[in-house]
């Protein structure tokens, strides 16, 4: 498949200054139109950068403080990142997501800011990069017309079969395929978007393979994609019509295997492997309860394998979870150093951050510590009070266990009603604690 | 200061690229896992250890020595290793061990745009060592566990320089015989380097297995890698040397690091040739009778395994190779867990003394009981 040859991006350096909102809002709605999106999803983009940036000017940066938006091509989707220095005098609270631009209009929080940006995107985070910046993103999609059910005909069970690379028309065969045989199981929300899943494998990030037989016809197939700095997730192997124990489940694997073997990926993530398959060749790490957009109740399984042999790593723990890691790391038979953490009186920041990554299309959040202050519970408890209204109905923290400071949230997070639910092996600078809330949906 | 404007120093494939990470002490180790002893399978090295003579020239090695630059290119080396093939010194260039006159080769034949081919599941340096050298690696996968001619053939285009055959295939075991290895060179016509990489010849007792230093007076574009790390046993001295034609080999020189095998490495590689004859007919049939007792007890676990030329196993688990691994750990066995080699769920373990065998087979057969039954099936 013909692969874009580099993620294209265009670059607006400006200051923080409302008197340069004309022009981020003219960069921000004509890049996104040069890059791809249709015109209601560059509106949409242009509205959230509006309001990211309006939030910057009033509630964030001081006058005249350098910002670059970076509008980039992701394939399937137009990012917008807004880069700015982080220092000292910086008022880290207004990053948090409940946070309104100014004190007067703290009645209309949900209304305000980062809030309204959030819902004009369809993905929207935080992160703190390397040296002295920040990053704020919002992430459109593209517009992609939905999967229409057609006759297929199915293959005929194969005894010979080749893995390879499918071309757009067979990955979007392949699409349709896993329609048809899958229909009652959960799948990722892309086979509803064949031509999604096209871009996604001729983006950077994602690859596919399918199995073909003697005449062409797929047999199975599989797409996998970076989902981090060292894991890659994987999706399937889907077969159609194929017998028990077909060795083109494997054999899809292994394609996959081959090609992030010689790169940084230490850990293979599979959140919809068929069990039968995934017993062999992955490892269970725990399942959760989620609620679709609709409120419909569904189940979540999480599988991993490790790329490479374990060496061990230390693990920074509050007391509070340490039974639970423990229990984890011995049922994985992972060799985990356990550090306990503990608070023996030193002196705090009054004011947490916290990074929400929001995915509308799961009602899901991501909730995940930038900076650790006295006020966490209370600020994860207004967080919560925001997502319920949002709509949001499955919400996780994230606290990576090789990061000694995070262990401190604990607490906060118990308070709250979140509970441990599995760990990801090396999924952040250690393994990420993955926290489920179990409150009441809203 | 400013900060290390990294994203812009670092070339693009240097970027994509996982560095090798070695498994740590076994100290380290046994803390790790809690065992009070590690039986290391995971090396393919010769528990026998060095021959006598090589022991001897290590003891009786002189400490100021250390004082002293080695000889820059292996001089006596060179000579013994001429006398012994009936070739010329200059035919031979020593290294850092085997790995480092993989990067001598790359270096003195790729440039920019080039490429190398070599298997998909075999030793992974090549294709390491062309691909953060900024060359592709073309990949041609195994057929029956074996290097495929076909495939290779295949794979070469305009900008091929090199192609690298490992003989036998580490880590199958598989073969190439005289007249495979005569046909493939054949065809090639001598348009490119071809590299045989023999680490594991010096264990192979298959007749039929090809004399290559005798086949670089008619193939001039033809390499041979050998090792002292294998069937020697210097792995810890780091020395290994190419073979070939003296204008091929007069090129490789111009990008081999003079001066990087030590003297003490030399003096015993030296001694080891000396005497090679009882230390490779004693390990002949250590790893011998130590395949014969896992072949046995393998099959008796119900566990799939392939077992050819060399001092090694490769055995395909019922769960996936990191958590054998793991597991394997827990009890003081170390293997290599096959990912890396794009082998998912086989592990390789190294031919060893029977106590670390039978530490081995009991570890599995204790693995296998814990997972239930239609295990066997799964495998």
């Amino acid at each position: 498949m013909e692969r874009a040859d580099a993620r294209r991006s265009v670059l607006l350096q400006t200051y923080a200054a409302e008197v340069f909102l004309p022009v981020v809002r003219a960069f921000v709605e004509n890049t996104a139109i040069a890059l791809g999106l249709g015109e209601n999803e560059a509106n949409g983009l242009t509205l959230a950068a509006k309001e990211v940036f309006i939030h910057l000017c009033r509630a964030v940066l001081k006058n005249g403080e350098r910002v670059e938006i970076r509008c980039s091509n992701g394939s399937y989707y137009v990012q917008a990142d807004f880069i700015f220095p982080f220092s000292p005098g910086l008022e880290l609270h207004a990053f948090n997501l409940n946070t309104a631009a100014s004190a007067a209009e703290d009645a209309g929080l949900q209304e305000t800011g980062l809030v309204l940006a959030s819902r004009s995107a369809d993905r929207f985070m935080i992160t703190r990069l390397e040296g002295k910046e920040l990053k704020l993103t919002l992430l459109k999609e593209k517009a992609y017309p939905p999967f229409e059910e057609s006759p297929l005909a199915l293959p005929k069970p194969m005894d010979e079969f080749s893995v390879r690379p499918p071309n757009p028309e067979e990955l979007k065969l392949f699409a349709h395929l896993v329609k048809a045989c899958y229909r009652d199981q959960a799948l990722p929300e892309v086979f509803n978007y064949p031509g999604k899943l096209v871009d996604m494998a001729g983006g950077a990030n994602y690859d596919a393979a399918i199995a073909v037989g003697p005449a062409g016809e797929i047999g199975g197939g599989t797409f996998w994609h970076r989902s981090g700095k060292r894991s890659v997730e994987f999706f399937g192997p889907y077969l159609f019509n194929q017998n028990a124990g077909s060795p083109i489940g494997a054999a899809l694997l292994e394609s996959c295997i081959g090609a992030i073997i010689k790169t940084d990926a230490v850990v293979l993530l599979n959140r919809f492997a068929r069990a039968e398959f995934a017993r062999e060749h992955f490892e269970f790490l725990g399942g959760v309860s989620v609620y679709t957009r609709e409120g419909k109740p569904g189940r979540r399984e999480a599988w991993f394998r490790l790329l490479h042999e374990d060496l061990g790593s230390l693990a920074w723990v509050h007391p509070e979870i340490e039974d639970f890691l423990r229990e984890q790391y011995e049922r994985l038979v992972l060799p985990r150093e356990i550090r306990r953490v503990t608070d023996e009186g030193e002196q705090h920041p009054r004011h947490s951050v916290l990074s929400a990554t929001i995915d509308r299309s799961h009602a899901s959040a991501t909730l995940r510590p930038m900076w650790f202050g006295t006020d966490f519970a209370e600020n994860l408890g207004r967080h919560l009070k925001l997502l319920s209204q949002e709509e949001i109905l499955n919400v996780f923290f994230f606290l990576d266990a090789g990061k000694s400071w995070q262990a401190a949230f604990t607490p906060g997070l118990i308070e709250n009603r979140f509970k441990p639910c599995m760990i990801f092996p090396c999924w952040g600078a250690g393994d990420v604690a993955v926290f489920q809330f179990q409150g009441a949906v809203q | 200061m400013n900060s290390l404007p990294l994203d812009l120093l670092v070339p693009p494939h240097i970027k994509r690229f996982q560095a090798y990470i070695p498994s740590k002490p076994d100290e380290e180790l046994k803390k790790i896992y809690r065992v009070p002893r590690i039986f290391r399978l995971n090396n393919n090295e010769n528990l026998l250890g060095p021959p006598p003579a090589a022991l001897q020239a290590i003891r009786e090695f002189p400490p100021p020595r250390a004082a002293f630059y080695p000889s820059g290119d292996a001089y006596r080396l060179r000579c013994k290793l001429a006398e012994r093939f009936g070739m010329h010194p200059d035919q031979f260039l020593a290294g850092n061990g085997a790995n480092e006159v993989i990067g001598f080769v790359i270096k003195a034949f790729c440039r920019n745009g080039d490429n190398i081919v070599t298997a998909d599941k075999t030793f992974a340096v090549y294709e390491w060592v062309a691909e953060f050298s900024g060359f592709e690696a073309r990949l041609a996968p195994l057929v029956d566990f074996g290097f495929d001619e076909e495939g290779m053939l295949g794979k070469i285009d305009a900008h091929t320089k090199i192609l690298f055959l490992c003989n036998p295939n580490n880590p199958t075991g598989s073969m190439w015989n005289r007249e495979r290895l005569r046909r493939f060179l054949e065809r090639i016509r001598g348009r490119q380097i071809v590299v045989v990489d023999e680490a594991y010849a010096e264990f192979v007792e298959d007749p039929g297995y090809p004399d290559g230093m005798a086949l670089i007076r008619e193939y001039p574009n033809l390499l041979i890698f050998r090792t002292f790390s294998k069937m020697f046993a210097l792995a810890g001295l780091r020395i290994g040397y190419l073979a070939g034609s003296k204008e091929v080999v007069d090129i490789v020189r111009r990008t081999c690091v003079a001066y990087s095998v030590n003297s003490l490495a030399q003096v015993a590689a030296l001694a080891a040739l000396e005497e090679s004859r009882e230390h490779v007919a004693r390990t002949r049939e250590f790893v011998r009778q130590g395949k014969v007792f896992l072949k046995k007890e393998i099959a008796a676990l119900g566990l799939p395994y392939v077992l050819g030329e060399g001092n090694f196993m490769m055995i395909k688990m019922p769960m996936n190779d990191a958590l054998a691994y793991r597991k394997l750990m827990t009890r003081g066995v170390m293997v290599r867990s096959m990912t890396a080699f794009r082998f998912p769920d086989w592990i390789r373990i190294t031919i060893s003394h029977r106590e670390a065998q039978e530490a081995l087979v009991e570890a599995l057969g204790k693995m296998l009981t814990a997972l239930g039954p239609g295990i066997e099936e799964a495998g």
